[in-house]
């Protein structure tokens, strides 16, 4: 049963309205509860556990905040793939907020690449390498190629001298990282790609 | 009646004359919950967010920043206090606390930009390719061979925020050095660096600028 907001009726009395009064506080207390700490919790009620956010096609996107305020959205874009964004209210600005791609990589020699570190690893299909240069794959790929990329290297256990460490060749199936000396030794990258 | 009414019924009412009350603070109870949720009658995702709006917790109106505990994190807005219009600029910031220190932090950037050249001559306009945050496009510009000055159009609160920036140019074999670095720091704008000329034409760079 859903919360039903046309209860009680004018002309009901109460032993009519009991049973829908009591499911409409009981369907509130749940609904409420999804995200946020119930209203029939002993303590923190009201507070958040969560936000999830649901694209709906029926809700304006963006959306349209006022000059105070900042508003966090889902944002659904052709791929399929629902971003994290921020509509600032005073310019309508919006920017990308939430990654759409992490990866924590770390190259071998002989041109492997370890499993991902730490399961951190989003949106990231595949990747090679080679002395030179990384290749990374999308699994869902962005909007355009437009999209922004930071690279920066972690642990170096080879010490080697990886150059000027700079992407390259970005398109919506993926990039590459270039560099040198990248079959030297096990070297840690830590990525992070925001959509435009 | 016109606002929510959270003292109905009194213990003396009977349900005829609470009835327009009750139906009301229904009413009202899923609309206002709607506002960004998932209503309560929605029928497939009652309780989620559609969206989360934040409200300038600096206004007068605003709590201030939040009290949090140590089990708690907390998302607010937070206007920044160096400037009021022009345009107003307001933050989403995150509070950590935990036995030893509470910790604000920004956790959307402030400004943000994507972009390259338009030419090679210095002062050369920067052309934008993705997002555009914050950053003025009619005074930010290459200002020499190495040198990009990038001016925001809304104020840091201070120079304590930090810049994360990258090149992206598929120059392979090029010998020129083209890591870019933050210097010069103001709350006006902060510029990026590369230790030589750099063919700009066919390299853009990315940044996101995080207040502190």
């Amino acid at each position: 049963m859903t919360f039903d907001p046309t209860k009680p009726e004018a002309d009901d009395i109460l032993s009519d309205s009991q049973a829908d009064l009591l499911a409409n506080y009981g369907q509130q207390d749940v609904v409420f509860g999804v995200d946020h700490v119930a209203f029939s919790a002993t303590e923190d009620r009201g507070k958040h556990n969560k936000a999830t956010l649901h694209f709906d096609d029926a809700v304006q996107s963006p959306p349209m905040p006022s000059m105070t305020e900042i508003t966090e959205y889902p944002h659904l874009n052709d791929n399929n793939r629902i971003n994290g964004n921020v509509i600032y209210g005073s310019t309508q600005e919006i920017v990308n907020h939430v990654p759409f791609a992490i990866a924590y990589i770390e190259l071998l020699a002989a041109n492997a690449i370890s499993a991902f570190g730490n399961s951190v690893n989003f949106n990231i299909a595949g990747s090679s390498h080679t002395n030179n240069t990384v290749s990374m794959v999308f699994n869902v790929s962005p909007n355009n190629a437009n999209y922004q990329v930071f690279v920066t290297p972690g642990t170096n256990a080879g010490y080697a001298n990886l150059g000027t460490v700079r992407v390259a060749n970005q398109t919506v199936n993926g990039f590459d990282i270039l560099g040198q000396n990248f079959s030297v030794g096990t070297i840690e990258f830590y990525i992070f790609v925001y959509e435009v | 009646m016109t606002i929510y009414q959270n003292n109905v019924p009194q213990a003396n009412d009977i349900v005829s004359e609470s009835q327009s009350d009750f139906q009301f603070n229904h009413i009202s109870e899923n609309a206002f919950y709607g506002f960004d949720h998932k209503r309560f009658n929605d029928p497939d995702n009652p309780g989620k967010h559609a969206k989360v709006t934040y409200f300038d917790q600096n206004d007068g109106a605003g709590g201030g920043q939040p009290t949090t505990t140590n089990d708690e994190i907390a998302i607010y807005a937070y206007r920044n206090d160096n400037v009021i219009t022009n345009p107003y600029r307001v933050n989403l910031r995150a509070r950590y606390q935990n036995n030893v220190a509470t910790e604000d932090i920004g956790i959307a950037p402030f400004a943000a930009a994507y972009f390259g050249f338009i030419g090679t001559a210095a002062p050369t306009f920067l052309s934008y390719f993705g997002p555009v945050l914050n950053i003025d496009q009619a005074v930010s510009a290459r200002t020499g061979a190495n040198s990009i000055l990038l001016q925001f159009l809304t104020p840091a609160a201070n120079t304590d925020y930090f810049v994360m920036a990258q090149i992206e140019s598929s120059n392979v074999g090029s010998a020129v050095d083209v890591i870019p670095q933050v210097t010069v720091k103001t709350v006006n704008s902060f510029r990026l660096q590369v230790p030589s000329a750099m063919p700009f034409a066919t390299q853009r760079i990315s940044f996101n600028v995080f207040e502190n």
